[in-house]
């Protein structure tokens, strides 16, 4: 499953302040990152939650972000999707300074999907699906014909054209998150950043979100930054990980080299021996 | 993303909503129609079709009929299907802005806001001897329902209940429409029957002057809500999504604030406080339509709202003529039921 094309390429291991991340060789245009965080800092008002970030993350990449609750996971997030300001430092999408970008240019390369889900009355997974088509549409709202293909092929990717008809309110919390998704894809997006997308969902929901995930970075070439609680399905669906501590990234690479006991264990300050105790990892 | 073969399926829910969206749209004018039409007819001296139709020739004016009708009855009928429009709307407006399904110009105490400023304007106009002007009347009116709202609005910023944020639209109601009591009962005899009548809610102080001050203004906001539709609808999926799909949200609550103050402001500054109107129809006209689009429930709102109000007048003027009830007193029997209906089968959806 994991990107294998150079096994003996070296892991990375960034550190918070250094400003250059190597980048793996199998992503060819190195000028072309989806996604880079140049030095940021950003968080509520004055108040700084995240201290000088850097990153990069290339095309049809999939970055998990792990740490502990209030290491600002979904502060980066909405930073990322534009929703806070930086404090200082900047955000590139695509080569271009985010904050110099517009509202609806930043919905043209980038979606979301958050933990918590909306509960619209009275809307058809269809029309749920077209609201991605929203920063395509004209000042009417109303959808061409090929805005309602492209909306029909996302129902089609994540297999949820069958509900099209159905009541969004009326769906399990795993049907509620492949909708999202398919809106987020509607939205034809390059980079989709995902805010816990796993938090309410069954293992079974879990495991099919890891897989669905894998296919849209693979068939669509899509980035996807995705903070995440879960370590053994960040280890499943991410090409790289990224720690976030108390603001700082204290450790980012490849699955294998990051989710050592060792590394897990000072990044949620659990006393050495613990986590593989309570969570046997076969190795 | 290229275009790879062609879905042709079919989504018959999509083709039905429309259908639907114009089956009631047609209903709510055919109502619409037939009380206006009822609401010129009948009252304490009942015109006949030859008498009506008569009134509108060139032959009929100065008759007793046309006076009926173009002073008493039009005015009044302009007025409620206006109005009851401008509510309605209103009460979808700011049920979005607040993600709230019980939020509306009444609850929030925005009318009661207006309600206490406009008392006030007429109460220091007529005191000093100035005549009553409609332009400030609806100044007074849209002065007190943003005061309101920004309290509504602070409240709102502290707490994420929405229950709560109810119950302090509520006291704030309350609170207005205590003052504006102590306020009627110190002003002259002459102004106190005026102002008695208009602070229950009633449709029948409104002149023909009135209404050609209200139309362009309450016409101009019902646009500047439908050019707000799009925007709106991103908004219904949270801030986050909003923002995500290119939307300003400050831009766009601002307007929503205003707009929603304004169409509010106008109802109460000619027909006093009419309650229930802003929840009740939009929970009714969404559940008709079976969707939450909006620009399929604002026009669609609008026109209930107006055959809400025709009705509710109807019954206002009729049920114990002579004597004349509030308008509040019917929309609030008429309402308050829906409402709880509404209200307890969304519960049981969502348990």
């Amino acid at each position: 499953m994991r990107n294998s094309a150079n096994p003996s390429m070296p892991d990375t291991n960034i550190h918070s302040g250094m400003k250059s991340v190597k980048e793996s060789a199998g992503h060819a245009q190195e000028a072309a990152a989806v996604l880079e965080a140049r030095d940021l800092c950003a968080g509520y008002g004055k108040k700084k939650i995240l201290d000088h970030i850097s990153f990069r993350l290339a095309a049809g990449e999939i970055m998990a972000v792990i740490g502990p609750n209030g290491a600002g996971k979904s502060t980066l997030l909405r930073t990322a999707a534009g929703f806070l300001s930086p404090i200082s430092g900047s955000l590139y999408l695509q080569g271009s300074d985010i904050s110099s970008m517009k509202p609806d240019q930043i919905a043209r390369v980038l979606s979301v999907v958050t933990t918590e889900r909306p509960d619209p009355e009275w809307m058809t997974v269809y029309e749920m699906t077209a609201t991605g088509r929203y920063p395509y549409t004209g000042r009417m709202g109303i959808l061409s014909p090929q805005d309602r293909q492209i909306v029909e092929e996302a129902m089609e990717l994540l297999s949820v054209s069958a509900l099209a008809d159905t009541y969004f309110s009326s769906l399990s919390d795993g049907q509620k998150q492949r909708v999202m998704l398919a809106r987020s894809i509607a939205q034809q997006p390059d980079l989709i950043l995902m805010d816990e997308p796993t938090s309410f969902l069954d293992i079974r929901y879990r495991l099919e979100f890891a897989e669905m995930a894998r296919m849209l970075a693979r068939e669509k070439d899509i980035a996807l930054l995705i903070s995440i609680h879960e370590i053994d399905l960040a280890e499943q669906v991410a090409d790289r990980i990224l720690c976030l501590k108390n603001g700082r990234i204290q450790a980012a690479g490849r699955p294998k080299a990051i989710l050592t006991d060792s590394c897990l264990e000072e990044l949620f300050d659990i006393s050495p021996g613990t986590y593989h105790n309570r969570y046997i990892r076969k190795t | 993303m290229t275009p790879s073969s062609p879905i042709s399926e079919n989504y018959p829910e999509q083709r039905k909503q429309t259908g639907r969206f114009l089956i009631v749209l047609l209903l709510f004018c055919v109502f619409a129609a037939v009380l206006g039409l009822l609401n010129l007819m009948l009252g304490s001296v009942s015109l006949s079709w030859q008498e009506l139709g008569q009134a509108f020739t060139e032959a009929g004016r100065g008759s007793t009929a046309y006076k009926i009708l173009f002073e008493i009855r039009l005015p009044r009928l302009l007025a409620a299907f206006l109005l009851g429009g401008a509510l309605a709307v209103s009460g979808f407006l700011l049920q979005t802005f607040f993600a709230n399904p019980l939020a509306g110009p009444f609850v929030l105490g925005i009318s009661s806001g207006a309600k206490l400023t406009v008392a006030l304007y007429m109460i220091c106009t007529l005191q000093t001897g100035f005549a009553v002007s409609s332009g400030g009347m609806i100044a007074a009116a849209f002065l007190g329902a943003g005061l309101s709202m920004g309290f509504v609005l602070l409240v709102s910023g502290r707490v994420r209940s929405a229950g709560i944020l109810i119950v302090c639209g509520i006291m704030i109601g309350y609170f207005c429409s205590a003052v504006t009591e102590l306020f009627i009962t110190f002003a002259d005899d002459s102004n106190i029957v005026n102002l008695h009548s208009w602070s229950q809610g009633s449709f029948s102080g409104v002149s023909m002057d009135n209404i050609r001050m209200l139309a362009p203004i309450l016409l101009v906001s019902l646009a500047g809500c439908i050019l707000l539709a799009k925007p709106m609808g991103a908004y219904q999926l949270g801030e986050l999504y909003a923002v995500n799909s290119g939307v300003h949200v400050a831009r766009l609550r601002i307007c929503l604030i205003l707009l929603s103050s304004l169409l509010s402001a106008c109802v109460t500054a000619f027909a006093g406080p009419v309650a229930f109107v802003g929840i009740a129809v939009p929970q009714l006209t969404r559940r008709l339509l079976r969707t939450d689009r909006p620009i399929r429930m604002i026009p669609a709102c609008f026109l209930a709202g107006a055959a809400f109000c025709l009705l509710a007048d109807l019954l206002a003027r009729l049920l114990f003529a002579p004597t004349e009830l509030s308008i509040s007193l019917v929309t609030s029997i008429l309402g308050a039921p829906v409402v709880i209906k509404i209200m307890t089968e969304r519960r049981l959806r969502h348990a």
